[in-house]
């Protein structure tokens, strides 16, 4: 079943088309790979389902409503509730102490923070970083970071779990230990997965992937063929 | 709500730059606001000093006949017992000089009833036979306390040498304080009856005094210049058009009206200053809003919407407001206590007619200027926030990693 639906979607700034009549549908609690070059469109499709912008044209539906005709506080209530954020530079405020970044969704839905905190507290505790919650970031490794990004995006148990190249500032060794974990933790959370990346090794752990050039779905793999790698990633 | 407030306002003043920022913006808005509520202030405690100082000595109203000295029928004084006025005073008023040592000085005699003089006045005298009381800038410009002797020259009154003036030793029983410069400069008060008999006009007198009666004092006391106003024309159509009535501001009365019209003025000239630091607080928000882009995406990528995250930056903007209007009360007390202590805040008395002055505010300049303040603040803020708004989530995201 599918849930989320892009047609046709086109997407300009100014001049510069970032997606140009994509079409893909997104499997409920299905794991993908969004694979694509720099300036591909794969954080621009990525942050359009994620309801941050809107299309120029076409439709995108998640879970049967279509995020285009969504007023600014029910997209917001939406990426609130619905979507969970993993970005590549972790986005965690430097004003606050981990445990308050992670509970920051829940303020601004105004969730019950008790339980959120018990939940983010498992989750540490599941990611080996349960020292680091009254911590700021500031004192913390990428790696960490990034942990704590990752419960943040989970604390309100989104049914859309987007990240945005949640590797890119990581070695090779962390950047495979997150993207299993990431897996792992949208499997336990029945979320659908989603990561951008341009890192071919990332999304060969990955059985379903598109692969975006200039704003195109240039190729489409699902099921277990291992995907060969693209050769502007190459 | 309170929780997110707190957040969004700790990640926008976090890192020292933006810190420094804000604190110059709110100390400017504060200064601001109390340059304008200090300059109402001063004119209004200008106008409330100016009108104790002149009701000093003086009563609420007083009377002169246009023909000179007078006096009073039964008559008359039963009507305007009739209108409540049960206390009056009767004094002679003349022109005259000062002389002591080798300095001489025009000076205004005032031939008090120390009695009812008190009584109208509620000013204590210490008059004694054969002495005088003078005003303390008079006598500190003559050098002259209690106890020291001078000498009048009265124009008219020496019978032997017709032509001649008339001088007279007498005694400094006390030295007195008006709060008005120019009457602590010539003014000096005596005995009636002595005055009268040195003028030689018997028991006639040039000038009467009385207060507004207790029954017509209304319970707002900015109305009393209106009630002294409307017994002042009663009283005129009681005496007739042989007498003049005046309230006690009557010779400053255009000074008055000038300075209340200069407050006026200058209390809208100074809301430029109000809207320089408006604009500052609008640089500070674009500043804000450029330098923390990330951080405000991610407020909205977590789920805060754009009309909350304006709502957010508005109340961010009401409380720089609100503490501000407080910190300004700080500054305003401060200026008033410099203007009271400091020797270099002091008024040229021969300029102003006050030799010092404190600020007088009342609950109705505060509202204007606070709340005009208010309506600059929001208007243009609210626009700029406005504009703000209009550009994408992303646009701060993408402006961060372009």
């Amino acid at each position: 079943m599918s849930l989320v639906e892009v047609q046709s979607v086109k997407k300009s700034f100014g001049d510069f088309v970032a997606l140009n009549s994509l079409s893909l549908e997104l499997e409920e609690k299905q794991q993908y790979a969004i694979l694509g070059a720099s300036g591909s469109g794969k954080s621009t499709l990525l942050y359009l389902i994620g309801g941050l912008d809107k299309p120029n044209s076409g439709k995108i539906i998640v879970d049967g409503k279509i995020l285009n005709k969504m007023s600014d506080e029910n997209l917001a209530k939406y990426r609130n509730q619905y979507v969970g954020f993993v970005f590549q530079f972790h986005f965690l405020l430097p004003s606050m102490n981990c445990m308050k970044n992670i509970l920051l969704p829940a303020e601004i839905g105004g969730h019950k923070v008790s339980a959120v905190e018990k939940r983010a507290k498992d989750i540490a505790e599941h990611l080996g970083v349960t020292h680091c919650l009254k911590k700021f970031p500031f004192q913390l490794s990428g790696g960490e970071q990034q942990r704590i990004n990752i419960i943040r995006a989970l604390s309100l148990r989104p049914k859309l779990l987007l990240c945005d190249e949640p590797t890119g500032n990581l070695d090779s060794e962390n950047s495979n230990k997150v993207t299993h974990l990431l897996k792992d933790l949208a499997g336990e959370f029945d979320s659908t997965l989603a990561v951008v990346t341009h890192d071919a090794l990332v999304a060969k752990a990955f059985e379903n992937q598109f692969v975006l050039k200039d704003g195109e779905l240039v190729n489409s793999l699902t099921g277990s063929a291992a995907p060969p790698i693209p050769p502007f990633l190459g | 709500m309170f929780r997110i407030f707190s957040s969004f306002f700790k990640t926008l003043v976090w890192d020292k730059s933006s810190f420094k920022f804000a604190l110059g913006v709110w100390l400017g808005l504060s200064f601001s606001i109390a340059v304008i509520l200090s300059t109402i202030g001063l004119m209004d405690g200008f106008v409330s000093a100016m009108r104790t100082g002149l009701k000093q000595s003086s009563g609420d109203l007083s009377f002169y006949s246009r023909g000179g000295f007078f006096q009073m029928e039964p008559k008359t004084l039963d009507s305007l017992k009739e209108m409540g006025i049960e206390e009056m005073t009767a004094s002679i008023e003349t022109q005259a000089f000062v002389v002591h040592n080798e300095t001489s000085k025009g000076i205004s005699i005032k031939g008090v009833d120390a009695l009812s003089f008190k009584k109208v006045t509620s000013k204590e005298l210490g008059l004694e036979p054969d002495s005088v009381v003078v005003g303390d800038e008079l006598a500190s410009s003559l050098g002259i306390g209690v106890g020291d002797e001078i000498v009048l020259v009265l124009a008219k009154g020496n019978k032997e040498l017709q032509g001649l003036p008339l001088l007279k030793r007498f005694r400094v029983s006390g030295v007195v304080d008006h709060g008005i410069y120019q009457k602590d400069l010539r003014y000096v008060y005596m005995n009636r009856s002595e005055l009268a008999q040195m003028l030689g006009v018997g028991s006639k007198v040039n000038l009467y005094a009385f207060n507004l009666p207790k029954e017509r004092e209304p319970t707002n006391k900015e109305q009393r210049p209106a009630a002294i106003d409307r017994l002042r024309f009663e009283v005129e159509d009681t005496l007739g058009i042989d007498f003049r009535v005046k309230p006690y501001w009557y010779d400053f009365s255009s000074l008055l009206e000038a300075v209340e019209i200069e407050k006026l003025t200058i209390g809208l000239i100074l809301q430029v200053i109000v809207v320089i630091s408006i604009f500052n607080v609008l640089s500070f928000v674009t500043f804000l809003n450029e330098r923390k882009s990330r951080e405000i995406f991610l407020f909205q990528a977590l789920g805060m919407s754009a009309s909350r995250l304006r709502k957010t930056w508005l109340s961010l903007v009401l409380c720089l407001w609100v503490i501000s209007c407080a910190f300004s009360l700080a500054f305003v007390e401060l200026f008033d206590f410099a203007l009271g202590n400091l020797s270099v805040l002091q008024l040229p008395g021969d300029v102003y007619y006050l030799g010092t002055l404190s600020l007088s505010l009342d609950r109705g300049d505060y509202l204007l200027v606070f709340s005009g303040a208010l309506v600059w603040l929001v208007l243009i803020v609210a626009f700029a926030l406005y504009r703000m708004n209009k550009k994408s989530v992303l646009h701060g995201l993408r402006k961060e990693f372009a």
